[in-house]
């Protein structure tokens, strides 16, 4: 809900600001109008205008990641700053494209606008991350936690072992080996997509993918109906119940991993764009002027 | 370095074994080339012997819980123990021919190895050390290897072959067609002479010598024309280009209100506010000032509507009669002529070449006098260089004629006969006789004077009466102006004669005193600014560098660059 917050802060205070600079910079670019000796352009006193603007907002828009770590700071609330910062930001992007007046190219001012367009596109999906993940995770939580799942598979985990002791040697064999073979998000992209690599090292057939425990599953549910004795049916069944409930928390943890990663990776994009921008800014402005 | 790794067994970790491995370094891990099989575990630990009492232990995940934090690098001592999902490792003192006892104990918890999975950051790399990678690349390549490539021609070599970016790509945008030249194009300082000053007029000048100023810079000292910078109205590095302006401020922004200015009644200025009905003055176009002719000539400009708008070439021509296929054909293929039979254009298709005696009309109008001597020809040159061939002529023809007739004592002319019945004196009173027969003839009656003007002193020697007037065909029309007629050759699918006509109306023109140039009026059919349509701008009539006036280069010379404060308020401001 705070989240949401974000866009509704202080009666979207911030948006009609960001709606007030876009309209001031268009009407500043049509100034620079077709009857000029040049095309609109970043070199006309509009074009520098509304690239000062700009290059302020670059800067002040940075602050935001210094602000919000000031808990004593005074200068409005960090719920304000990051309200600002949304709706500013992206009226940067139309003040930065009137400065350039849509004057691309293969060189460093480009570069300096696509390093931008990466911070507002990464800033974007931030947004929608902040605003529409947290209760999809909340939902799959389930009012639990990483460190109750983990003792609540360890627990089962612990009943597998205990009731595999019971089976043959194979089951025993196959069952450790889906615990131990059980693979949760090793990579960014198996995080970022629940990719599932578990194995397990079935009877007969060997190491074979285990996704979603269902190698496991299926085979013991393919030898429940031909159990020798009673015993032996109870046993596969317990470990059939167990390896279903391995497999209902392991889906839940690897959804959890994925939304935090989804939480996450846009600000592993958002922060150093935003600092090489800051570069690039900076190289931007001193060449304009070293040919000048 | 002999590595003794100790690991526990049973369900007490009562029992040991030992195994030894030999090599720089110790891998624990889950893969096949581990140097200790360790199933369960989800990344290789490697150790590496920093002396007998420590070592130092290396994840590729970070798994090493080591004082309740998770590490990927430990240096670990003897008497420390570390964690590695489960896993206790620690150090011993191993037996003599060992560098380093390794025991490891416990198992590998499956759930702790997900545990540390689970905490494990998603990406490679930390958000500080990705921030500082893509500032250190943007920095490098973008100002620190082009500022030294600048500076070293031997390393801009380098960077550019290798494709590495130059200060080319620093440049803001493409320069116009003109500037893609070599020595320019890519060479920045050619015109960014000088970091952090704007580009000054000499950079421009080095190569725009025979430029001149847009008015007489000492007439108009007080609009300080030379004090404007090139580079503030010529704009490079703009999509689209526009080092030629062509907005019709440029212009109007002073000639609206010429009337006002002071001119002293020398060079009226009449106003322009745009190229359309009532902003824009009458066409005025080149005639021959005759004041002047006589030593050489000068054009001035008249109202095209005025009865001073008069073709006073010298020659005599009917458009009219030669356009007509009745009066004048081809005597083969009984074709008329076209405009393109006498008029080519020049090159650059403003204008069109002078007619040519030899080529356009001797075809038909030969110079040739003599009926008997058909290939002995006038030359096309002055009246006395004429009248000097018709005598010299006549005088070898009549010296070469038989000798008298002893009966009749008369002089025989010989062959053709006809001369026999022209002249019985002396060869010398024949010719001169015969001579100025044909002068009179040519220059009075039909001959050079059926196309030329000719003027008749009778009072002085033949050979000097006669005074054929200088031909000076106009070729520049609208001296203020230019025309390309490429765009014009085709007009609605039309071409040739056809569009010509549209223009020029020759077919009804039976003097060549006739201005045959078209006014202002048909030109808003097509350029109107009031209508917006294409090509009304100023500048696509109009040079604002005139051909003749103040040399910019001598204007400007010695100067560095122009006034800023020809420029808006930023430069000011900015200028350092």
């Amino acid at each position: 809900m705070q989240s949401k917050g974000l866009l509704t802060h202080g009666g979207r205070f911030y948006l009609w600001w960001a709606l007030l600079l876009s309209v001031a910079s268009l009407f500043l670019y049509y100034t620079q109008g077709p009857t000029g000796l040049q095309p609109p352009n970043g070199g006309t006193w509009q074009g520098y205008t509304l690239g000062a603007i700009g290059a302020c907002l670059i800067v002040w828009l940075s602050l935001l990641g210094i602000r919000k770590r000031r808990y004593s700071s005074r200068i409005g609330t960090v719920a304000g700053w990051a309200s600002a910062h949304v709706y500013l930001g992206l009226a940067l992007l139309v003040v930065a494209t009137l400065h350039c007046a849509w004057q691309f190219g293969w060189n460093v001012h480009t570069l300096a606008y696509a390093l931008m367009c990466g911070v507002i596109v990464s800033g974007l999906y931030g947004l929608f991350v902040y605003l529409r993940l947290p209760q999809v995770q909340s939902q799959n939580r389930a009012g639990k936690n990483r460190e109750a799942w983990l003792d609540e598979l360890r627990s089962i985990d612990m009943d597998i072992q205990s009731v595999a002791a019971k089976a043959d040697a194979d089951t025993q064999t196959m069952s450790l080996s889906a615990q131990s073979l059980t693979a949760i998000g090793k990579s960014i992209w198996a995080q970022l997509w629940g990719l599932d690599r578990s194995r397990v090292n079935l009877p007969v057939r060997g190491l074979v993918a285990n996704t979603d425990q269902a190698a496991v599953i299926a085979y013991l549910a393919r030898h429940i109906p031909s159990a020798r004795t009673r015993r032996e049916a109870e046993v596969l069944n317990e470990l059939l119940d167990l390896f279903g409930r391995r497999k209902v928390l392991l889906s839940r943890m690897r959804e959890d991993l994925r939304l935090g990663a989804h939480l996450k990776i846009w600000l592993f994009f958002h922060v150093p764009l935003t600092l090489a921008l800051l570069v690039a800014l900076c190289i931007h402005v001193v060449v304009v002027f070293f040919y000048w | 370095m002999e590595f003794l790794v100790r690991q526990t067994i049973g369900s007490a970790n009562a029992e040991t074994v030992d195994s030894s491995v030999t090599g720089k370094r110790l891998s624990l891990g889950p893969a096949a080339k581990d140097d200790v099989l360790l199933p369960g575990l989800n990344s290789s630990v490697v150790i590496v012997v920093k002396d007998s009492q420590s070592a130092w232990v290396r994840s590729g995940a970070r798994n090493l819980m080591f004082d309740g934090v998770l590490k990927k690098r430990v240096l670990l001592n003897r008497g420390d123990t570390l964690e590695i999902s489960g896993l206790t490792l620690s150090l011993f003192s191993p037996p003599s021919g060992f560098d380093l006892g390794i025991l490891l104990s416990g198992s590998i918890d499956p759930v702790d190895n997900l545990m540390t999975i689970m905490r494990t950051p998603a990406v490679p790399w930390s958000m500080r050390r990705m921030s500082w990678f893509l500032m250190c690349v943007v920095a490098l390549m973008s100002f620190v290897l082009p500022y030294y490539a600048l500076q070293d021609p031997n390393l801009e070599d380098v960077v550019v072959s290798a494709g590495f970016p130059s200060d080319v790509h620093w440049s803001s945008g493409p320069l116009s067609s003109a500037h893609l030249a070599a020595g320019i194009a890519e060479q920045c300082d050619a015109c960014h002479v000088q970091p952090f000053v704007m580009t000054q007029d000499d950079a421009c000048l080095d190569c725009h010598k025979t430029l001149n100023e847009h008015a007489d810079v000492n007439f108009h000292a007080d609009l300080g024309l030379e004090t404007m910078r090139c580079a503030s109205c010529h704009r490079e590095h703009n999509e689209p280009s526009t080092v030629i302006a062509q907005t019709d401020r440029l212009c109007t922004d002073c000639h609206v209100d010429s009337e006002s200015w002071d001119v002293s009644g020398a060079h009226p200025v009449i106003p322009v506010t745009a190229f359309a009905p009532n902003q824009h003055p009458e066409f005025k176009v080149a005639v021959l000032d005759e004041a002047h002719a006589a030593a050489w000539p000068v054009w001035r400009r008249e109202p095209l509507l005025s009865s001073e708008a008069v073709d006073k070439s010298g020659l005599k021509f009917d458009h009219q009669v030669h356009l007509n296929v009745d009066k004048v054909a081809d005597e083969v293929s009984g074709d008329g002529l076209e405009c393109s039979s006498c008029h080519t254009l020049t090159p650059d298709r403003s204008s069109f070449e002078p007619v040519n005696m030899q080529a356009h009309c001797e075809s038909c109008h030969s110079l040739a006098f003599d009926p008997m001597t058909p290939d002995f020809e006038l030359p096309h040159a002055s009246a006395r260089e004429a009248y000097t061939v018709i005598e010299g002529h006549y005088l070898r023809t009549f010296l070469a004629a038989t000798p008298a007739d002893p009966k009749t004592d008369r002089r025989r002319l010989g062959s053709p006969s006809d001369y026999r019945s022209v002249c019985t004196d002396d060869p010398y009173t024949c010719a001169q006789w015969e001579a100025q027969r044909e002068a009179r003839y040519q220059f009075e009656d039909t001959g050079c004077v059926t196309c030329h003007e000719v003027s008749n002193n009778n009072n002085i020697d033949i050979a000097k009466r006669y005074k054929v007037r200088p031909v000076y065909q106009t070729q520049d029309w609208y001296m203020s102006a230019k025309f390309d007629h490429r765009p014009h050759e085709v007009i609605d699918g039309r071409s040739g004669d056809e569009v010509c006509g549209d223009c020029h109306d020759a077919n009804t023109s039976a003097s060549s005193s006739d201005v045959l140039m078209p006014g202002i009026d048909l030109c808003f059919d097509c350029h109107n600014a009031d209508l917006q349509i294409e090509g009304a701008e100023c500048v696509s009539c109009h040079w604002f560098h005139p051909d003749d006036g103040a040399r910019s280069v001598l204007a400007r010379g010695g100067r560095r660059g122009g006034n800023p404060n020809a420029d808006a308020w930023i430069f000011k401001w900015l200028t350092p």
